[in-house]
């Protein structure tokens, strides 16, 4: 490892903002993986870099490369990829990078750290078991793999390692969702009583292909070999919060699924809706929709006494009658009079939406995702998480409960889409039960 | 004169009610003087309308008994 005097200050910018660097211990019981990063131990990796190397080249490979410029405990030293024109794209990047075209040759480069796995879904399990195995620290973008025994697997070969493994779960390092879960846990805005998570865009999610012979490796994201559609790519991250909200794990899913719109050769669905249920009863409403962005995307959480939308920072009271009393009294007078009229028979009146005043979880300026980005925000945690994970690829100080959240996640979504393929409601298995599920 | 007035005594009375019903900041007594001076206008203008149909039919009564 080289040598630097340079410190992290975006990691600690991030902690010091958290309040973790002033003794703001409460919020490591939202965020546990955070004590992993906090200050103490980062004295014995005072001083040295960590040696990455980035398997998968593509878009969201390079958006990390661009991450890594700025950790400055950390410096990339391989880059991987069969695909030529990505990895000639990354070196022009990092051009003191050695390149490799397989991946198993990478991992005996005995002078690398840890890996990023940018790679499409259907390869994470398989490489970063092999990278596990090599004695790499991994840090594996999200989902963690396309099918539930991959997922098991990789589960088992991390509590058997000593290795480091991160998925890229960004929302988990994200100062508003932080901020915001910690309120909802400290009951706030009162009894969560329910999920609600939409993720909408308008546009095919293709990419242009040189040759036809590509079509598939590159819109990988359309197809079953390699991926499991709009859950794993889009919703794992939605339902990773809401289980984090409340601290549990739903024990039925049940949904549909379709192509409704991009009928284009894709196998995977671009409307899906999927509902979550827990076994107290409340539910996550899911939906996503690739032919429409009216909605955008949303993370609401809804609390007997308000609700918080984590992706916009922001909250909402029930209550929170900011109008005057006379303007109150005006509206009453509209609202009655209105009531009177039989619009759809006689019981029946519009019950429109009411407008709340958004209340910001974080003081400052806040990144907002209106999610329709295929690569990534700005400012949403990944460049942070990515730091965290250099961090500890120097300490070999493993996150608490990222790959545990990952896997919860994943599962969810497999079988999210289990249930639409199936059309039937299902019970989450036994086999894939792990302890840290709380159901 | 004395008719503006008692509409303005009402808005008062009304932006009064409305503080304590919806429990309101009793800030909002000056702060909503706007609404209570429209209001006011609004009611001596439906009494200005309603006094001079009583004036018009007064008249027609008295021009035709």
């Amino acid at each position: 490892m080289k040598e630097t005097q340079e410190p992290d200050l975006g990691l600690r910018r991030f902690l010091k903002g958290l309040g973790l660097l002033t003794g703001g211990a409460a919020l490591l019981s939202t965020a546990p993986w955070l004590s992993s990063c906090t200050p103490g131990e980062p004295a014995s990796t005072k001083g040295r870099k960590a040696r990455i190397a980035l398997i998968g080249c593509g878009s969201r490979g390079q958006y990390h490369l661009v991450m890594m410029r700025s950790i400055a405990h950390a410096e990339v030293v391989a880059l991987c990829d069969d695909y030529k024109v990505n990895l000639d794209a990354a070196h022009a990047m990092v051009p003191s990078a050695r390149t490799y075209t397989d991946y198993r040759k990478l991992l005996e480069d005995k002078e690398i750290d840890g890996v990023i796995i940018a790679t499409p879904l259907g390869l994470h399990a398989r490489m970063t078991l092999d990278a596990m195995a090599a004695g790499k620290h991994v840090f594996c973008e999200k989902a963690m793999a396309l099918t539930l025994d991959e997922c098991k697997s990789v589960y088992e070969a991390y509590r058997s390692s000593d290795r480091v493994l991160y998925y890229c779960m960004q929302r988990m390092f994200d100062e508003k969702y932080i901020k915001g879960i910690q309120m909802i846990r400290e009951g706030s805005l009162g009894e969560v009583v329910g999920m609600r998570c939409h993720w909408f865009r308008n546009a095919d999610w293709r990419r242009e292909v040189p040759s036809p012979e590509l079509e598939r490796r590159i819109n990988w994201r359309l197809y079953k070999e390699y991926s499991a559609g709009l859950m794993t790519e889009l919703a794992c991250h939605q339902i990773e919060v809401c289980n984090w909200a409340i601290d549990k794990m739903p024990s039925q899913i049940c949904g549909m699924g379709d192509i409704v719109y991009w009928k284009d050769g894709r196998e995977v669905y671009d409307s899906v809706n999927v509902t979550y249920r827990y076994s107290d009863g409340r539910k996550i409403c899911y939906e996503s929709l690739i032919s429409n962005k009216y909605n955008g995307m949303e993370d609401q959480i809804l609390c007997k006494d308000g609700t918080v939308d984590l992706t916009k920072g922001v909250f909402y009271l029930e209550n929170d009658n900011l109008n005057s009393g006379m303007k109150q009294l005006l509206q009453q007078i509209k609202t009655r009079t209105f009531a009177s009229i039989p619009a759809a028979g006689p019981s029946w009146r519009p019950e429109l939406q009411s407008r709340f005043t958004p209340h910001p979880v974080i003081s400052g300026k806040v990144s907002v995702n209106a999610g329709q980005s295929m690569v990534a925000a700005d400012n949403d945690g990944s460049d942070i998480i990515l730091s965290a994970f250099c961090d500890a690829c120097l300490s070999g100080r493993r996150a608490e409960n990222v790959v545990e959240e990952a896997y919860c996640a994943t599962t969810l979504c497999l079988l999210g889409n289990m249930a639409m393929e199936e059309g039937r409601t299902i019970e989450f298995p036994e086999q894939y039960k792990i302890p840290y599920m709380k159901f | 004169m004395f008719i503006l007035l008692g509409c303005l005594a009402a808005a008062i009375a009304t932006n009064i009610g409305a503080i304590i019903y919806y429990e309101r900041p009793w800030s909002e007594l000056f702060t909503q003087v706007g609404f209570m001076l429209t209001l006011a206008l609004c009611l001596y203008a439906a009494l200005w309308a309603v006094r001079l149909a009583v004036f018009i039919i007064v008249l027609i009564f008295k021009k035709l008994f």
